[in-house]
């Protein structure tokens, strides 16, 4: 365990230290204090404008630095040849991802609460809105086990896009699980199917019910973040185990 | 094999926990999906918004288009759409070439007796896209028709008929209407600036019209100087006054069609009486001292 949590350590340490992570934060920051101009577009409803901006902006930007900081991850460390460092030492190889990914999880963690500190200068905090920003970053923390899994076996710029790609997807499970049945028997099992093994980033942006008065229970919000960890387990597993059986050559 | 076992095991655990949760979410989501009503649509213009779209002005007019559909077809059983003409203002701020929204919310705003929006958006429309010659012509038409602006709906049927692939209907609608609201004089002289512009196949009926509205003219002018008549017949074989305003009349007409409208004494040739006029007879409005066909 003790090892799981030095990867962390190094890894936090790592990222922290990125440039790309303070490009991304600087924008983050810029853009959450732009919100207010938003507001301004419709009088009369400018915090609810606001809001949705900043909420927006908080994601979207979490998203960047997930995609950017993740896909980077084992890469950089077998570009520079520092994975035969880590190898070396006498520690399991699924360690070194779960390791990993709790240093990012990290990370993100700080850069979400300094996002949402920004954020909350300009909006009231409410227990809605501390639950939402708590869902985006779970949702940050699925995508971040999809770059890893990518990230094992693809270059940066592949499992970038891939990881992309998977949470557009995720996003759509539920429209088009809906589609599919308007449609044929196979189209109708095939989006059934989807639905049930695509991440279903859609549940996870509460912000589109919570805003908009949806009801919800504790119950629901608990299987959607049930769903998001058995997925994040999936991830993590599959990484795991596409890493520990990767050869690496001098 | 005991790994492999662990492993399968781990897998179909995992996928029935997945089948189980996503599942449990589904109704929910479901739910929320069914019963979500359409939002107020926040944007008073899309001026602003167009400034932030960093150059994808098509694509966010687009899928705000995308909304305005759902909208539309949300609300379509109870046909009331309050927030179409905001919807479709945004749109046209954002890309003001996107022809069909102007077209749409020309058709849908008169349904819900939006008629000043709808003329708003057409004039937008008629601005931003010159070559549209459509959006003058529903302009008029709702001017006209909704509105009872003649004045609007002539200005409206004018500009779409400066347009080459205007149908013809346009122009003869505003010099029937300018003849119409007692303006026979502009009506004779819009018509004469469409025979300069007109098509090969338009010109027969424009002179037809022309002929028509002449006629009216120089009878009009005769009876502003005439004591007033019952009947416009009575006027046939009447010596034209001596006005220069009604000889130079006469004289445009005379070359116009080629023909004679006055003999060699200075009377009004009395074939007048048969053709056209014979087949519509106009009648003299004495209260407001104008000569208008029967059927008007």
């Amino acid at each position: 365990m003790n090892t799981l949590f030095a990867v962390a350590k190094n890894t936090f340490r790592e990222a922290i230290r990125d440039r790309i992570l303070l490009v991304i934060l600087f924008f983050a920051a810029l853009f959450l204090l732009a919100a207010p101009l938003a507001g301004k577009l419709s009088p009369g409803q400018g915090v609810r404008l606001v809001t949705d901006f900043g909420l927006a902006m908080l994601h979207i930007f979490g998203l960047f630095l997930t995609v950017f900081l993740g896909s980077r991850l084992v890469f950089h460390e077998i570009e520079r040849k520092t994975i035969f460092l880590l190898l070396a030492k006498p520690l399991p190889r699924s360690h070194i991802i779960w390791g990993k990914f709790l240093g990012l999880s990290a990370v993100l963690l700080c850069t979400t609460a300094l996002c949402s500190a920004v954020f909350f200068l300009l909006v009231t905090p409410t227990w809605s809105l501390v639950l939402i920003i708590g869902f985006i970053y779970l949702s940050l923390l699925l995508l971040l086990s999809i770059v890893l899994f990518f990230g094992t076996w693809m270059s940066p710029l592949l499992s970038s896009v891939a990881s992309i790609l998977f949470f557009l997807a995720g996003n759509i499970s539920f429209s088009l699980r809906l589609f599919g049945e308007n449609m044929s028997v196979a189209g109708k099992y095939m989006t059934e199917f989807l639905y049930y093994f695509l991440p279903n980033f859609s549940s996870l942006n509460l912000k589109n019910f919570v805003l908009s008065g949806i009801p919800y229970t504790a119950l629901n919000l608990i299987w959607i973040a049930l769903m998001a960890i058995i997925f994040l387990i999936i991830f993590l597993l599959a990484a795991s185990a596409i890493f520990t059986r990767k050869e690496f050559e001098q | 094999m005991k790994k492999i076992l662990i492993w399968s095991l781990v897998a179909i655990l995992l996928g029935i926990s997945l089948w189980q949760v996503q599942g449990k979410i589904f109704p929910w989501q479901e739910t929320y999906f069914r019963t979500a009503k359409s939002q107020d649509f926040l944007l008073e213009n899309g001026k602003d918004l167009k400034k932030i779209v960093f150059g994808f002005e098509n694509f966010a007019a687009d899928l705000l288009w995308l909304q305005t559909l759902q909208y539309v077809g949300g609300n379509a059983l109870s046909v009331s759409f309050p927030a179409l003409a905001k919807y479709l203002n945004v749109i046209t701020d954002i890309d003001p070439n996107f022809a069909y929204a102007y077209h749409f919310g020309g058709l849908l705003l008169p349904f819900e007796k939006k008629y000043q929006d709808a003329v708003t958006l057409l004039e937008k429309g008629a601005r931003n896209l010159p070559q549209e010659w459509q959006f003058s012509y529903d302009l008029g038409f709702i001017r006209f028709y909704y509105l009872d602006d003649s004045e609007g709906a002539i200005a409206a049927y004018e500009r779409c008929s400066e347009n080459l692939n205007c149908p013809p209907g346009a122009a003869r609608m505003a010099a029937t209407l300018r003849a119409k609201s007692g303006k026979v004089e502009s009506a004779f002289q819009n018509l004469l600036e469409q025979l300069d512009y007109a098509k090969a196949e338009e010109i027969p009926f424009l002179l037809k019209k022309t002929e028509e509205i002449g006629k009216l003219l120089v009878l009009q002018e005769i009876t502003q100087v005439l004591p007033p008549r019952e009947s416009i017949a009575e006027l046939m074989g009447k010596k034209v006054p001596e006005e220069p305003k009604i000889l130079a009349l006469i004289a445009l007409l005379e070359k116009l069609l080629g023909e004679k409208l006055v003999d060699g004494n200075g009377r009004i040739l009395p074939e007048l009486t048969k053709n056209p006029f014979a087949e519509n007879p106009y009648i003299w409005e004495r209260e407001e001292k104008i000569i208008r066909p029967q059927s008007w």
